[in-house]
């Protein structure tokens, strides 16, 4: 049964990224918005950042587009049930796109985003590590 | 097209000292004045602009809780409503005031103690106020010397529509005013809903009856420009229109980049806060949160938080402004490099005291360009940049573009 819930979605990425062994974190702060979750592995460079929409593709690839300033790879994560996706827009942007159901499947690789502002991506690496006992 | 900005915080005298090429008055809430006399005089002294004073006193008669913090009534009310006296003392805070409450007597008062209060409120007599002026003197600042305000606002009340009772208190309240002031000072405000500025009977009711005022300000109550149905824009330029043909001078109480068009109706000034409150309804309170640092992109006529317009600058520098706030933190020689982490560092780290100054110089430079320029020619460089941001995607970074092509059609429309 795909999550119906923003929650649902986001949970489900969460616990895949940390099979893969990242450490993760939710509610990100980042400038005035929240990251869903952002992760990194414990002795890793690359930032991961998630937005999770349970609807409305689009406001999330917005949102992923700002998070291009302090992760190296940005997902959104939508629910199966979502339709309509334009995937060429995910592949021109650069963000990844994930579906989140029984399994999480990549419907879209992301590209290294070539916006990180270093002091930005420090800050970010510095709450996901600052925060491991979550 | 004249800039009068409103006053928002004592935190904001430093940009109204420095940026006074950007505007041409300061609009002060009789709140604020109330309040802050010693710091408002001391800022008309230090930048010697003319200013106008907003009675406020629309709030009497709304929800209380728009006057109330906590359990009290706020401050800034409360002094004001002791200079109000009358029936706005005795039920300020407590229950809106009545239509039936201002009749008679009650009208002739109101007019005057308002009058006396925006004519002598920001004075350089007062005690502390000739101190202060005496000290700015000392410590060698220039001082202009404080005049009267250059128009007189009448007490003024929302009205739904022309029929609506306090629309005919709003006209008793004007014309109170006229015999108390000198009659070619006094600007009443026009404060509607959009619904009233919809038919033409009504508008042409309107200018007939506020058309012999030589100024009248306007304020379309909850009339957010970029958000507004083409409907509700046609309305505001229509009735715009009409009492600037009936020889009166249009202003706007709240207004952003679409009443600026507007000059070519004859809308002769546009006030708002410094990178806020371009619009605002009667009946919503301040939450007094404030703001998050907000950046204005000139290409889509929009402010955008910060990390959409640094996200946004770093993939389609054609949108950065050459203004000279801007200038100085993205240097020309790296704008053009795409993508530019650069630029977005650049834009990400302005403080919010930056992006005001660069809303002022922008608007001033837009007020320059529509001097020069036909309601034509304005809807078609609207036309022209909704072109651009769509083809550059800039909604996908939060930043819409959809408005300038509403605000196109409306100038068509309103066959200027």
């Amino acid at each position: 049964m795909p999550p119906r819930t923003e929650e649902g979605v986001i949970r489900i990425v969460c616990r895949h990224l940390r099979d893969e062994g990242f450490v993760v974190v939710r509610e990100v702060p980042f400038m005035t918005k929240r990251i869903d979750a952002a992760a990194v592995r414990p002795r890793g460079r690359t930032l991961v950042a998630v937005e999770a929409k349970a609807s409305d593709w689009m406001r999330g690839l917005s949102q992923a587009l700002i998070y291009q300033l302090s992760a190296h790879r940005v997902y959104v994560a939508i629910a199966a049930a979502q339709h309509q996706v334009n995937l060429s827009l995910f592949r021109r942007h650069g963000i990844g796109l994930v579906l989140a159901g029984n399994e999480v499947k990549t419907l879209v690789a992301p590209s290294p985003s070539p916006f990180v502002i270093p002091m930005q991506a420090k800050e970010l690496k510095k709450r996901i590590l600052g925060n491991r006992s979550r | 097209m004249e800039i009068y900005y409103r006053l928002g915080t004592a935190g904001e005298q430093e940009l109204f000292g420095s940026e006074t090429a950007s505007f041409e008055g300061i609009l002060v809430g009789a709140h604020i004045a109330s309040l802050g006399r010693t710091w408002v005089t001391g800022l008309i002294v230090r930048t010697g602009k003319p200013y106008h004073v907003d009675p406020m006193t629309y709030v009497f008669a709304q929800d209380p809780q728009i006057v109330r913090r906590a359990d009290e009534v706020r401050k800034s009310y409360d002094e004001l409503a002791d200079s109000y006296g009358g029936v706005i003392r005795q039920n300020a805070g407590r229950r809106p005031l009545r239509r039936s409450e201002l009749r008679g007597n009650s009208v002739s008062d109101l007019a005057s103690r308002v009058v006396d209060f925006e004519e002598t409120v920001l004075s350089e007599t007062g005690p502390v106020q000739a101190t202060l002026v005496e000290y700015l003197e000392e410590i060698g600042e220039t001082v202009h010397h404080v005049m009267p305000p250059s128009l007189v606002l009448p007490p003024y009340f929302y009205a739904e529509s022309i029929e609506d009772p306090w629309y005919g208190v709003n006209l008793e309240l004007a014309e109170a005013t006229r015999e108390v002031s000198d009659p070619g000072r006094v600007a009443p405000v026009l404060c509607i809903s959009q619904r009233a500025a919809g038919t033409d009977s009504g508008l042409e009711r309107m200018a007939q009856d506020y058309g012999e005022y030589p100024t009248v300000y306007v304020w379309i109550s909850g009339l957010d420009e970029q958000r507004a149905t083409q409907t509700a824009l046609y309305g505001y330029g229509k009735l715009v229109h009409a009492l600037a043909r009936r020889g009166t001078h249009p202003r706007t109480l709240y207004g952003g980049p679409f009443s600026l068009a507007l000059a070519t109706a004859g809308l002769e000034g546009v006030s708002s806060g410094i990178c806020y409150s371009e619009w605002k309804d009667v009946a919503v309170r301040a939450t007094g949160g404030g703001f998050p640092t907000r950046y204005y992109v000139p290409l889509n006529r929009t402010k955008a938080v910060l990390a959409n317009a640094a996200r946004l600058l770093a993939s389609v520098p054609e949108c950065m402004c050459d203004c000279e706030v801007c200038r100085d933190v993205v240097p020309v020689s790296i704008r053009r490099r795409r993508p530019n982490p650069e630029v977005a560092e650049a834009i990400a780290s302005l403080t919010q005291l930056e992006t005001k100054r660069h809303l002022m110089r922008v608007r001033a430079g837009e007020v320059r360009k529509m001097r020069a320029h036909s309601a034509a020619s304005i809807a078609a460089r609207l036309e022209a940049d909704a072109r651009l941001a769509r083809q550059r995607n800039t909604h996908v970074y939060g930043v819409p573009s959809s408005h300038l092509q509403s605000w196109a059609a409306v100038m068509h429309r309103l066959k200027l």
